[in-house]
């Protein structure tokens, strides 16, 4: 039975925890997301749980953790949809022939690494409900995520979206997200098919159905907002509760025909007609309220499953180190090496590295989704997390260290010796 | 030609690497699926020990709440203490480690997971190292459902 004040409590503290270390984390010249993604670890069981048990236990009592889930799954839905809705299609056609090779080169390499990984890991931290391929295929999509949102935030913030490397970045970002969310789907079909009465090929048929349906059909009502907020200038309250109709209706279809509510929130999301008026003021309309409030829930949710305590032993720190090392080698290394292989130079090649090694909060929801369905178990999950936390956390200073600095110091040099800049032939 | 050379090396070997790896992986095994909540049903009568702290397994409907990663465990009872022990699955048997958490005594738990049973039942024994005069408890647990 829900009981309210609880709910209240457990909101007050995690909206006030995030706030905090999110501001902390801002003064580290970190990115507020980072701080609240922290602070849901620190008021789970790897932190508040094992300083104060009782008073965890009185916050977070295990028989309430139902509705803050609810509460959580509410507002992932919500920002699935505001990361669909960031992703525009162009920026996928628009790939020139570095960005197709790099791009795919980010997926597989850290997914071809996070297989091999698996090889070791499968006996070692699954069982026998979990079958090899659906083990390596989730291990492999973990490695091989990108966040896009934060990227496209960090780019934004640094003035680099509109130069050749924050283009190159967008693009790859864009294709791995994308990449990423399908074989994810894919994983989840095969996991829920294998458990259900339901045959493989009639949720997969059906899956396709639902995307026809929503490319072909829905889209183009979905214009008509479009048209509609032209007219009036803005996006009416009516116009909004028909768009989260339609994303609680694709997110329940999705979650009906066996591959995650997520999914169809992020579908609808990425079929909005992408004006960039249009596009802003939505996510004015929602992005406040869904990241200042329901994405807390949902980072102290994962902090709630996370447990450090379950990494007992140099064993396990030591299975953490080869995560962390496969993740990082596959996705930095993978993408700076097609970048300079396609002709980008080192410098620029190095920066995609550290970007696409970026992988926030999109990890952490393909994390749960993975937790929900049984495929990782909960010291994987831990390790999981603890890597999305590390290799995000550790873009923003080796951005500065090894694309910002250098700049900087190139171009002081150029200023004070200005005879040693090359002209280009005429 | 160059380009789709360089794609089929950058990006087609890895492919054919990771369907390699899918086919070399079926041959592995994982421990046993031991996971999830399980209903406790004593066996033995309960002795009671003033100078003993309460057994974990005395409320009315205990149960046995078992986290799994491979063969590392993590058992929980659902007493007022949480008392939660760790542990290891060799094959078929769970061994806990004794080392209990802080401010709770030390408790063996050994156990063998019978899976032909319908559900999955345990067959166990806890054990009392730091208290010699109660004696040791057999249990019967069956699985009630699959977590995480």
């Amino acid at each position: 039975m829900l009981h309210l004040p609880t709910l209240l409590l457990q909101v007050a503290v995690i909206l006030a925890v995030s706030r905090m270390v999110g501001w902390i984390f801002r003064k580290i010249h970190q990115r507020q997301v980072i701080g609240e993604m922290v602070a849901g670890i620190l008021l789970g069981p790897s932190l508040l749980g094992w300083l104060a048990p009782n008073l965890s236990a009185v916050i977070f009592p295990p028989a309430s953790l139902g509705f803050l889930s609810a509460l959580s799954q509410i507002g992932l839905i919500v920002f699935m949809f505001l990361i669909g809705l960031e992703l525009d299609p162009q920026t996928l056609h628009r790939r020139s022939h570095a960005a197709v090779v790099t791009s795919h080169v980010s997926i597989m390499f850290p997914f071809l690494l996070g297989s091999l990984l698996s090889l070791y890991l499968y006996p070692r931290l699954s069982d026998d409900s979990v079958s090899f391929t659906n083990f390596t295929l989730f291990m492999g999509t973990a490695m091989s995520i990108t966040a896009f949102p934060v990227l496209a935030r960090i780019l934004t913030e640094r003035n680099m979206l509109r130069t050749p490397l924050g283009v190159l970045t967008i693009a790859c970002a864009a294709v791995d997200d994308v990449t990423a969310w399908c074989i994810l789907a894919g994983v989840v079909l095969l996991v829920r098919t294998a458990e259900g009465s339901v045959p493989f090929w009639l949720t997969l048929l059906g899956s396709l159905g639902y995307i026809a349906i929503m490319i072909l059909g829905v889209r183009r009502l979905l214009r008509k907002f479009e048209l509609l907020y032209r007219k009036r200038g803005a996006i009416t309250q009516d116009m909004l509760a028909v768009m989260l109709l339609l994303v609680l209706a694709s997110g329940w279809t999705t979650e009906w025909l066996g591959i995650h509510a997520l999914f169809g929130a992020f579908i609808v999301g990425a079929i909005m007609p992408k004006e960039s008026d249009f596009v802003h003021a939505l996510l004015e309309k929602l992005n406040d309220f869904a990241v200042v409030l329901l994405l807390p829930l949902f980072f102290a949710f994962t902090g709630l499953r996370a447990s450090v305590g379950l990494l007992n032993g140099g064993e396990m720190w030591f299975y953490f180190a080869l995560i962390l090392i496969a993740a990082i080698v596959g996705k930095f290394g993978g993408s700076t090496i097609a970048a300079r292989i396609t002709g980008t130079p080192w410098r620029e090649a190095s920066a995609l590295g550290i970007l696409m090694n970026t992988r926030g909060l999109v990890e952490l929801v393909a994390l749960n989704i993975g937790y929900d369905i049984g495929v990782i178990s909960p010291t994987l999950f831990t390790m999981l997390v603890l890597m999305a936390l590390i290799t995000t956390f550790m873009t923003s200073p080796l951005l500065e260290w090894a694309y910002f600095r250098p700049l900087r110091s190139q171009a002081r040099r150029s200023a004070e010796t200005p005879e040693s800049i090359s002209i280009p032939p005429a | 030609m160059k380009a789709v050379l360089l794609y089929l090396a950058l990006v087609g070997i890895p492919v054919l690497a990771v369907l390699g790896i899918l086919q070399l992986g079926r041959g592995l095994t994982a421990p046993i699926a031991v996971a999830g909540t399980w209903n406790i049903e004593k066996n033995s009568p309960i002795t009671n020990d003033s100078s003993c702290s309460a057994l974990p397994i005395s409320s009315d409907k205990p149960v046995l709440t078992i986290t799994q990663s491979g063969s590392h465990l993590q058992l929980m009872f659902n007493d007022t203490d949480r008392t939660t022990l760790t542990g290891e699955l060799h094959e078929q048997t769970i061994s806990t480690a004794n080392t209990p958490s802080q401010g709770q005594d030390a408790i063996g738990l050994e156990a063998r997971v019978d899976r032909q049973a319908e559900p999955d039942s345990l067959q166990g024994v806890l054990t009392f190292r730091e208290c010699p005069s109660r004696k040791a408890v057999t249990f019967t647990a069956t699985h009630q459902n699959p977590v995480p």
